[in-house]
């Protein structure tokens, strides 16, 4: 029991402790909100540059407020490079890179996962050292290999290679994909799997009715980390398209930096078309990004 | 309790094994046309004089001598090195430490992890055109920045001595919100009992971070630390970015391993020595990945 007096001896105590909490969440917030607005000035600053009349984007001091709204920045950038065929391209690539890696990394997944063979676990150590494996390690000899089978010159290289679950950039990779679904349909009760094994049902028929629509989450997001990095991917373009007509954007953008290194503000308007699409995609699952940063990190 | 796939038994049938080499065979093709054969032909090319137009000829080991008698190879290993040391401790320590300051429920914290994430979703070519923008002596926002606080202008990408912070810079922005999110789900493992006895016990704050916290975070610090340490081994787009039509400028202070390799490959057509290039990091990786599996390993026990 507390008595009356030790009740009164406590509370400056308190008091003080409870003072310094506010003050350390009030430099907790300050402090936050000082990282944040340093991690968004650099997108704010190629927004408003994109509305920046040329001569806005480099004048010394750098002006931190447009100089009037020039909206009509996006219309010339659109066709001062060939924006139209760079985003089909984009958008091509990405669709089949989607579709790819689906079709190939989830039945390998789900034989990593479900079935039972021998050399199961040593297999899938290939998955894991391939998860890891630098793309520049393997590029030149993979280059000459296409370039061999007359793929060069063609997006072919870049629509085919997820389709044998080879996709690869330094953000996401088929060999990652493989691996997040793999241990996503691992911790599934397997009961439902013996449930539908004694129904007759055959393996195939267990993973399309039974096992992805439980794995709904999972693949929504292999979906979004392999859109995000199929539509931003720049090594692979950089070396499999050769025929600037193939450019990606991101190819684009970049050839568009060295060769009309003039036009500044209508790069980065340029810049921001490209970003546009990642930011919907962004804010629309937000949490399907952090879980697919996270799931490689967490058991 | 229920059974997970994982730890049910041993035992195998013949039937789901036929059914795996199915499931597995466009992977399969993959991992032997576009991982197996591409190793194997750089292997062997690293001991030819491919140029890419004539029949490879035997040379031994003369790429590699050649290698490492080359001084811009030599400069662009330590430019790797040089990046992967700053880059990770300084990418690590960043997200740790707004993990952790940033380890609360609430609609502010949230919209700050948020947005500290966001440059993660940034296309590196777009970061690289945007922060050559910031980052520019005469016109840039950092520099005004620093004028205003009555420092020097500083060529952050221009300054031989600068270019490397100038492209960690920007390859922090987009990848502290990512190890940010990986240590703030590990820090919602760290039981909230725990901590509670450990704050009873009077343990000072320090004191729980280090025996209560720190250990439930090491996993995810050693992946943290491999998967930045094996990006910037690759280390290739934004430094290309910055400086498409004069790679590595100012002076190769930012030519980094990946780029030389494209270099000997793509502009100098010397095949031999973008495959020892390639063998040799190969090898390099292959160290550290085999590394981070015993730690994690010898952890787990």
């Amino acid at each position: 029991m507390i008595t009356l007096r030790q009740a009164e001896a406590r509370t400056p105590a308190r008091e003080r402790r409870r003072r310094a909490d506010r003050v350390r969440e009030t430099i907790r917030f300050a402090i936050g909100f000082a990282l944040a607005a340093a991690f968004l000035i650099p997108i704010i600053w190629m927004v408003s540059g994109s509305l920046k009349s040329n001569e806005a984007v480099t004048a010394s001091p750098p002006q931190l407020l447009p100089d009037g709204l020039h909206w009509e920045n996006y219309a010339a950038a659109v066709t001062y490079i060939d924006f139209g065929t760079y985003i089909t391209n984009s958008a091509i690539v990405t669709v089949f890179t989607i579709a790819g890696t689906l079709l190939a990394c989830v039945p390998a997944a789900y034989a990593f996962a479900v079935l039972r063979w021998r050399g199961r676990e040593a297999t899938f150590g290939v998955v894991l050292f391939s998860m890891m494996l630098p793309f520049p390690a393997v590029m030149v000899p993979m280059y000459l290999i296409f370039r061999q089978l007359g793929m060069i010159g063609s997006l072919t290289p870049l629509l085919v290679t997820p389709f044998v679950g080879q996709f690869i950039t330094p953000a996401f990779s088929s060999a990652l994909a493989i691996f997040l679904l793999r241990q996503f349909l691992a911790q599934l009760p397997y009961e439902l799997i013996e449930a539908a094994k004694i129904d007759g049902s055959s393996s195939l028929r267990i993973l399309v009715q039974i096992l992805l629509p439980l794995a709904r989450p999972i693949l929504v997001t292999v979906t979004i980390m392999t859109a995000l990095s199929s539509w931003t991917a720049f090594v692979g373009p950089l070396i499999f398209l050769s025929d600037e007509s193939l450019n990606t954007l991101s190819l684009g953008l970049q050839q568009y930096q060295s060769q009309h290194f003039t036009a500044y503000n209508l790069l980065l308007a340029a810049s921001t078309l490209f970003v546009i699409p990642v930011m919907v995609l962004f804010i629309a699952g937000q949490k399907y990004f952090t879980s697919g940063a996270t799931s490689g990190a967490i058991k | 309790m229920r059974t997970s796939l994982r730890t049910r038994g041993r035992r195998r049938t013949r039937g789901e094994g036929r059914h795996a080499v199915w499931y597995l065979t466009p992977w399969g093709i993959g991992v032997a046309w576009l991982v197996v054969i591409p190793s194997a032909l750089a292997l062997y090319w690293s001991f030819t004089d491919f140029n890419l137009f004539n029949e490879p000829k035997w040379v031994g080991f003369d790429n590699y001598a050649n290698l490492f008698a080359d001084p811009v190879f030599l400069k662009s290993i330590t430019n790797t090195l040089f990046m992967a040391g700053v880059g990770v401790a300084v990418g690590t320590a960043m997200g740790l430490g707004s993990a952790v300051l940033l380890n609360r429920s609430g609609t502010s914290t949230t919209i700050f992890r948020s947005l500290i994430f966001l440059p993660a979703v940034v296309p590196p070519v777009a970061t690289g055109i945007v922060w050559t923008f910031i980052l520019n002596p005469q016109y840039g926002l950092l520099n005004a920045g620093a004028r205003a606080l009555g420092l020097p202008p500083i060529g952050w990408l221009s300054d031989p001595n600068f270019a490397k912070y100038g492209l960690l810079m920007m390859v922090l922005w987009g990848s502290v919100g990512q190890v940010m999110v990986t240590f703030v789900a590990a820090l919602q493992d760290v039981p909230e009992d725990i901590l509670e006895a450990a704050s009873l016990d009077g343990a000072g704050r320090l004191r729980t971070f280090v025996s209560v916290v720190f250990p439930i975070l090491r996993p995810v610090l050693l992946y943290n630390v491999v998967i930045a340490t094996l990006f910037y081994f690759q280390f290739f787009e934004q430094a290309f970015v910055v400086n498409p039509t004069n790679l590595g400028a100012p002076a190769q202070s930012t030519l980094t391993y990946a780029l030389y390799l494209y270099q000997q490959a793509f502009t100098y057509l010397k095949m031999g020595n973008a495959a020892a290039m390639s063998v040799l990091l190969l090898v390099v990786s292959s160290v550290v990945i085999a590394v981070f599996f015993a730690i994690n390993k010898r952890m787990e026990r």
